[in-house]
């Protein structure tokens, strides 16, 4: 199971290419989720406006309203649903342009479900940590934002600043499936497909430091989809 | 041609320059003419108007025989160049040295008609003739031959200095027209070779470095990078088709085989890996469109202060542990406060992509190290390895697109890593040059050197 089983969503798809549409469904759906498709930008502005929704794909180019356009009028409007966007356009300069006009993530196609999936438990993660929260915990392991300081079980675990940043990520989506290409450009802002084993490797530094003589294993590896941080199901 | 030549600049420009020449000229006339002839006309005329005052002692009112007497006494003192002529209210002489019909009243020049002389050597005469009481009339003249000839002299040679200048200027208009014509019409042929297929063709330079030549070098240099373009599209296409081709081929393969696999498991396999090599299609299909993106320069208008130091501090924390990992190392010394304009994200996926190379083509126990310094106004960035190395004659191979060092493509990776690097280097206006890192023969290592220019210090 990917997903958080009580993370049940409510989805708005607004797209026109009948594909996308289809593989989006039948990627969310079995998870236990609501998806409804609006084939065009009008239809889907005005059901995003008028319905409440947990979270709303739009695809930037739509005939007649384009993506940004229809994000930028609801985030006029008060609505603060979360985006995301789904786009072939992937140039990094797109990806600023969908943020700025309002969306919270941005999705190249084509896509793997299982990345639509992590990102969107991601954007609307209940239960998930508030900025202002200063101790992140999962299980013993805690970590402390202000210090710095990561201990499990009481002992003090020494991390790099990498490795540091990749487990408060983790912590931050603690229970979600966190995607590699997420861990990419949230912790590293590479926006480029390494030649390397780059996630790989800190994965498993973190694993020696943090799961290595405890008594469970918090790191887990997600096959096809990415990492998640908490207790085993 | 002729109409052309006359739309020049340059013929403008001379017809300009000859307008301003003959009205300074004109003027110059003027200013002599007057200086001269009017001074000497002047002093003749006051000689003249003394004499008839000497004469008319009481004016125009002094009786006949007076003025006769007058007229005889002046002739008895023989001037040379005097004439005196009294003529009575019905025309005839009563006194005098000239022998003509006597003019109107006022100042008059007369020339002698062709032929003649009014005396010896005196062609031309100035005078005064003066009514007197009675109706009788008196004339003094002066010899103004000389005046005469001067104004000749000074008319002549204005107008054969004018003709001069005028004909000068002319012929410079129409010669520097034509020159510069010709430049232009050079200029003209060659883009119409270029427009017609030849980018090898360039614009001749005249060598004396002026406008033209600077015109010239311009567009030369634009020449040469349509040139160098139209090489890349070409390569590109070339090596498009065939690097997309082995992993659709192989994606074939795949979906055949799952169609000919009753194993459920095993057709899982088999699209698994399809969809593995379209991933691989796709990612060279994006590294060509970044490529592209990157050498169009559009992404110069985004370009923020970065502190490189600290970007290249942990791009050389994350590569550490990777290396490790792959059996090698990774030292950095890097300069700190080391600033740049330019772009995170492309400067992060340059250096990392360097370093990538370094780590994957290395093997175990490659050490590799990134280095960055202060090089005067410049920055100098360098990573190296000790790793197998590339030949010096095939650095210029492995800068280009797709040009692949091995000759097998089934090799990882779309062969854009080190053509990339060197577009965003090109876009924050640096150099990527490739050199051994060591003195063995055996495996020399590479060095890449990022020569980034005068960046304002921080």
């Amino acid at each position: 199971m990917i997903m958080d089983p009580k993370q049940e969503l409510r989805i708005l798809l607004i797209e026109d290419d009948p594909r996308t549409a289809a593989l989006v469904r039948a990627g969310l759906e079995p998870e236990g989720h609501d998806v409804a498709v609006a084939p065009d930008g009008r239809a889907g502005l005005l059901r995003a406006a008028s319905e409440s929704w947990d979270i709303l794909i739009v695809d930037r180019m739509l005939p007649g309203l384009d993506g940004l356009g229809i994000v930028r009028t609801l985030r006029g409007a008060g609505v603060v649903t979360p985006a995301l966007f789904l786009t072939a356009l992937g140039g990094v300069d797109d990806r600023v342009d969908g943020l700025r006009a309002g969306g919270d993530d941005y999705l190249v196609k084509p896509f793997a479900v299982a990345e639509l999936s992590a990102r969107i438990a991601a954007l609307v993660r209940r239960g998930a940590p508030k900025p202002e929260d200063t101790i992140l915990r999962v299980a013993d392991l805690e970590l402390d934002r202000l210090t710095r300081e990561v201990t499990r079980a009481g002992h003090a675990i020494t991390l790099k600043p990498r490795e540091y940043a990749v487990l408060e990520y983790l912590m931050r989506h603690a229970g979600q499936v966190v995607t590699r290409t997420m861990l990419l450009e949230d912790v590293w802002d590479f926006h480029f497909d390494p030649q390397t084993s780059v996630v790989e490797s800190h994965i498993s530094r973190l694993r020696a430091k943090i799961d290595r003589g405890f008594d469970r294993e918090l790191v887990q590896t997600i096959r096809s989809a990415g990492y998640r941080l908490g207790d085993a199901p | 041609m002729l109409p052309k030549l006359f739309q020049t600049t340059s013929v403008r420009l001379a017809a300009l320059g000859l307008g301003l020449a003959s009205v300074s000229a004109v003027v110059l006339f003027v200013v002599i003419y007057y200086g001269t002839l009017g001074t000497m006309r002047a002093t003749l005329d006051a000689a003249i108007t003394n004499e008839i005052s000497e004469i008319l002692i009481a004016g125009p009112t002094t009786p006949q025989t007076t003025v006769a007497a007058g007229v005889r006494a002046a002739l008895a003192e023989r001037p040379a160049n005097i004439f005196f002529l009294l003529d009575d209210a019905g025309g005839r002489m009563i006194a005098g040295n000239l022998h003509l019909a006597m003019p109107r009243p006022g100042w008059h020049t007369l020339a002698a008609p062709e032929g003649q002389v009014f005396a010896p050597h005196a062609h031309v005469l100035r005078g005064h003739v003066v009514p007197i009481t009675g109706g009788d009339r008196l004339f003094v003249a002066a010899d103004a031959t000389m005046l005469d000839e001067l104004n000749e002299l000074i008319r002549r040679s204005f107008m054969i200095g004018f003709g001069i200048t005028l004909a000068i200027g002319l012929a410079a208009g129409i010669g520097f027209g034509r020159r510069a014509l010709a430049r232009v019409e050079a200029v003209s042929a060659a883009g119409r070779e270029i427009m017609d297929g030849d980018f090898t063709r360039r614009i001749p330079l005249s060598g004396s470095g002026d406008e033209f030549d600077h015109l010239a070098t311009s567009i030369n240099a634009m020449l040469a990078r349509i040139e160098q373009l139209m090489a890349n599209i070409r390569a590109v296409g070339d090596e498009i088709a065939h690097d997309l081709r082995s992993p659709l081929a192989r994606l074939r393969e795949s979906l055949e085989l799952s169609l000919r696999v009753a194993d459920p498991a095993a057709m899982r396999g088999a699209m698994e890996d399809a969809i593995g090599q379209v991933d691989a299609a796709l990612g060279l299909s994006v590294a060509i469109l970044r490529l592209a993106q990157i050498e169009s320069g559009a992404r110069r208008a985004s370009f923020t202060r970065i502190d490189f130091s600290l970007l290249l501090e942990e791009i050389a924390e994350t590569y550490e542990t990777v290396a490790e990992d792959a059996g090698g190392r990774l030292t950095a010394t890097i300069e700190p406060d080391l600033i740049l304009t330019g772009d995170a994200a492309l400067l992060n996926q340059m250096v990392a992509n360097l370093v990538e190379n370094a780590i994957n083509h290395g093997g175990n126990g490659t050490a590799i190290a990134l280095a960055a310094s202060r090089a005067g106004r410049d920055i100098e960035v360098t990573v190296a390895d000790n790793g197998p190395g590339i030949p010096a004659e095939r650095h210029a191979m492995a800068l280009r697109r797709f040009g692949r060092l091995d000759a097998s493509r089934a090799a990882e990776g779309h062969g854009l890593g080190l053509p990339l690097a060197a577009a965003i280097a090109t876009l924050h206006d640096a150099t990527l040059t490739l050199s051994g890192a060591r003195n063995d023969p055996v495996r020399p290592g590479l060095r890449v050197t990022l020569h980034f220019a005068s960046v304002s210090p921080c």
